[in-house]
């Protein structure tokens, strides 16, 4: 684990933390606000006793001011099950260096923070197809396992979102968040991707991994492109024009995406893949903490 | 194939060339370099509408190499002028005898298509099985041989050659045909003769003195056991125009002699004549009923034994209402104008000037009878033969005649005309032909150059509709006339429209001529004969153009639509 995630890496990551605006009920106890009222610490209300309520419960002070019998309701945190469905085709290890790095670091990242507060994590990537995943677990004992798990992920042909959501669909997880981590470049196209991720009963996390020659790419004359992924080629004359389209094209694509983030009520942000991670992580930590 | 236009080695070379040429362009065409991306996703987009510029840069897609290759090869190939080769060693020359006479006008059942009607469609096959460099002619025996396609009339002809023709009412000779073939075919290179009859093969053979040539006989087989009724002849007397003969024509065709029994009987009244007699097969026979009244009387005209065949072995005639035009003669009467009269059945000549209803005199001006006349006049000028014969006035006379490229034969014309006589036709300044009507007393004048035996017009069946149109008009008749073949005349001249029996080509007797009255305008099928520029399909070497035009449009086309970028 000493290229990807070094001593220096996983020190910075421990102060960060991943507060979910309401964690899904029937979990184990953890820090997350949840609607289950019961034998928390952090007093949430009242409300009228009737029989069969525990009478420990009981405000003796208000019934002795009110003369009425009411229950004092505590917050009972829960944990949040976090699924990283880690993007591992074929364009995610192509070009140098890879985007793959830049988004095991960031499946790390949020792995390492939600280990730290006891919240399940289960790490399921993907490219034609989901990868055998690492099984969810909780506890900071389990991020070695995670750090090694991802470090010897290989690429896994093309991108097929569709099919591997529906796979993951089928494994009946827990609701909890559900955190993307991809490039988003799916051969079928940003339409197919986003009916994919529409499919996903979770909370979602859009992490998408760019590189800057991604809007602008600096390619001229006449060229044959061969996709890196599925060897399809595209005759194309770059000139003005054709680059003008290209941005188009791109924008239209980042758009749709935010769209849909937007309406999901999902955090949607970009990782640059030829910066470090560590850096970009003050702008995606507000303050040290990631609101889903 | 031979090329007219260029060389065949020039053809070669340009030819090469244009290869060398499209092909360098190919080969220096723009190669795209070749770059691995992360996705072409967005590039698909970017290239939609990023189509070849110029021509150099549509060489990069091997279709448009093939098409622009296949394209200038077809443009030298047309330039060319490339022809068929003809081998005149190997040509064919056919003759195609269609028999035309009785027995090809049975029918198998009422309504069905007669066996001329296959007869016509053999012969059209038959002409589409000979080679381009074949040559053919078609004679057509109703039932005496007549050419009908020529060997220098273009093919696509034929077919409209032979959609008038109709089965004659006697036997055809066609011996007579065979002899006919063989004359066309002296000294022609490979004759040969196609005899299309139901005729038995070994019943048919070239008769002696007929000159050497390959036959082969279609036997399109004989029809069933039938009989007909032919035709129906009212002719009046001559003594009592009011007072005529009906004539009944039947015909037999089967295969062994038989008996038959006509029967004529007014319509729902008792018979007028009922005979049998035993008719051999393709044997016609004439029945006559004597000295009936012009009293537009209906006759029910019955063949029997019933051969199952009712669409001609009964028929519904009307006797006529009116007598026919009598018409009295002065002089010697010219041939042509006689059979132009005669050729209208309606008409009989009686006699002498003053016997009829109207007298044709020839040299003089003034009949002396008082009737209406017909003048046949030489008293103006001489007009030289072959002047063209334009119309000069307007009169339903001239209505729907086809007078295109007539010409007057030697002799006079009218001279100065009376004062109230109207000019019909002319030749130069000349007037040929005039109409008088003054008072009661109608005239019609017609110069001695238009009834020359070597006047064009004298033979044409305009010139025997105008004579029968003049004939009516003067006997006060208001009906147009129409001139009949005399094998299917009745002397009601609405009979034959009334009985839809015919078609619409006519005859006139005497002449090889025939008309076409359903057409306007045309009356002599010679008008539309060969050499005049009837389009027979193009040359070529203009097909070739077309088809390299089209595979330069097609190029265009795949290339606007994206097809080829």
């Amino acid at each position: 684990m000493a290229r990807l995630f070094s001593e220096d890496f996983i020190r910075a990551i421990e102060r960060l933390r991943l507060v979910a605006r309401q964690a899904p009920p029937g979990g184990l106890h953890a820090e997350h606000r949840s609607h289950d009222l019961g034998c928390g610490m952090e007093f949430r209300d009242f409300r009228a006793y009737v029989p069969g309520d525990d009478v420990r419960r009981m405000d003796w002070n208000l019934y002795r001011r009110s003369g009425r019998l009411f229950l004092r309701l505590f917050e009972a945190p829960e944990d949040l099950p976090v699924h990283i469905l880690l993007d591992v085709s074929d364009s995610m290890f192509f070009e140098a260096p890879p985007r793959a790095d830049a988004a095991r670091q960031m499946a790390a990242v949020i792995a390492a923070v939600a280990l730290n507060q006891h919240d399940r994590v289960g790490i399921y990537p993907f490219g034609i197809d989901l990868v055998t995943p690492l099984a969810p677990a909780s506890g900071k004992p389990a991020l070695p396992r995670m750090l090694q798990y991802l470090e010897q992920l290989r690429p896994a042909g093309t991108t097929d979102l569709i099919h591997s959501t529906r796979r993951f669909a089928t494994r009946r997880q827990r609701a909890g968040l559900a955190v993307i981590i991809s490039d988003f470049f799916d051969p079928r196209g940003i339409d197919q991707v986003i009916d994919a991720l529409r499919s996903l009963r979770h909370r979602l996390l859009l992490i998408r991994v760019v590189r800057p020659r991604d809007a602008s790419p600096d390619l001229e004359g006449e060229l044959r492109l061969l996709d890196c992924e599925s060897d399809r080629s595209v005759d194309v004359s770059v000139t003005g024009d054709s680059l003008t389209r290209y941005r188009q094209a791109y924008q239209a694509f980042e758009e749709a995406l935010s769209r849909f983030a937007a309406r999901r009520r999902a955090l949607h942000v970009t990782i640059d893949a030829d910066r470090p991670v560590l850096e970009q992580l003050g702008s995606v930590f507000v303050g040290g903490v990631l609101m889903t | 194939m031979t090329f007219t236009g260029i060389p065949l080695w020039a053809t070669l070379a340009l030819a090469a060339g244009a290869t060398a040429a499209i092909a360098l362009l190919h080969l220096l065409r723009v190669r795209p370099r070749e770059l691995r991306v992360v996705t072409t996703l967005f590039w698909a987009h970017a290239a939609e509408r990023t189509r070849a510029r110029t021509l150099l840069e549509r060489f990069r897609h091997p279709l448009t190499f093939a098409l622009l290759l296949a394209f200038c090869l077809l443009l030298v190939l047309a330039l060319a002028r490339p022809e068929w080769t003809k081998e005149p060693q190997r040509r064919v020359y056919e003759v195609i005898i269609v028999d035309a006479g009785l027995s090809m006008g049975a029918r198998d059942r009422p309504g069905g298509e007669p066996l001329f009607d296959a007869a016509r469609a053999e012969a059209i096959a038959e002409a589409n099985r000979l080679s381009s460099q074949d040559r053919l002619a078609v004679v057509v025996t109703d039932p005496h041989p007549r050419l009908v396609h020529r060997f220098e009339d273009p093919p696509p002809m034929l077919r409209q050659q032979l959609s008038g023709l109709e089965p004659a009412d006697v036997p055809a000779a066609t011996g007579d045909a065979l002899r006919l073939a063989g004359s066309l075919l002296h000294g022609r290179q490979n004759p040969h003769v196609v005899l299309i009859t139901d005729r038995p093969g070994d019943q048919v053979a070239p008769p002696a003195g007929a000159r050497s040539f390959d036959l082969t006989v279609v036997d399109l087989g004989r029809a069933l056991d039938n009989a007909a009724i032919l035709s129906a002849l009212f002719e009046p007397d001559d003594k009592n125009p009011l007072r005529g003969r009906f004539a009944v024509r039947a015909g037999y065709w089967g295969e062994s002699p038989r008996e038959m029994t006509l029967q004529v009987a007014r319509g729902g009244g008792a018979p007028l004549l009922t005979e049998t007699r035993v008719m051999s097969p393709g044997e016609t026979s004439d029945y006559d009923v004597a000295d009936l009244p012009c009293d537009g009387d209906e006759l029910v005209v019955t063949l029997s034994p019933n051969d199952a065949l009712e669409a001609d072995s009964r028929g519904v005639f009307h006797v006529p209402l009116r007598a026919p035009i009598r018409v009295g003669v002065e002089g010697s009467v010219p041939e042509v104008l006689r059979i132009a009269m005669e050729a209208d059945r309606a008409v009989t000549i009686a006699g002498d000037v003053g016997d009829g209803d109207v007298d044709v005199v020839v040299g003089r001006a003034r009949p002396a009878s008082g009737r209406p006349a017909i003048i046949i006049s030489d008293d103006g000028p001489e007009v030289s033969a072959g002047q063209p014969i334009t119309v000069a006035g307007k009169s339903p006379l001239l209505a729907g005649l086809d007078l295109t490229d007539a010409t007057c034969g030697s002799g006079a014309s009218l001279g100065a005309l009376d004062g109230d006589a109207r000019p019909l036709l002319t030749a130069g300044d000349e007037v040929v032909a005039a109409i008088s009507t003054d008072g009661a007393l109608a005239r019609v004048y017609l110069s001695s150059a238009l009834t020359a035996a070597d006047a064009d017009i004298g033979w044409r069946p305009a010139f025997a509709i105008l004579v029968a149109r003049a004939l009516r008009s003067l006997a006060g008749w208001d009906d147009d006339p129409l001139v009949l073949a005399p094998q299917r005349v009745v002397e009601d001249p609405l009979w034959a429209r009334r009985q839809d029996h015919g078609g619409p080509v006519v005859g006139m007797p005497g002449s090889r001529r025939a008309s076409d009255l359903s057409r306007a305008g045309v009356t002599d099928v010679e008008a539309v004969a060969p050499g005049s520029g009837r389009w027979a399909g193009p040359p070529l070497y203009a097909t070739v153009l077309i088809l390299a035009l089209g595979l330069f449009l097609l190029e265009a086309v795949l290339h606007a639509r994206g097809r080829i970028s």
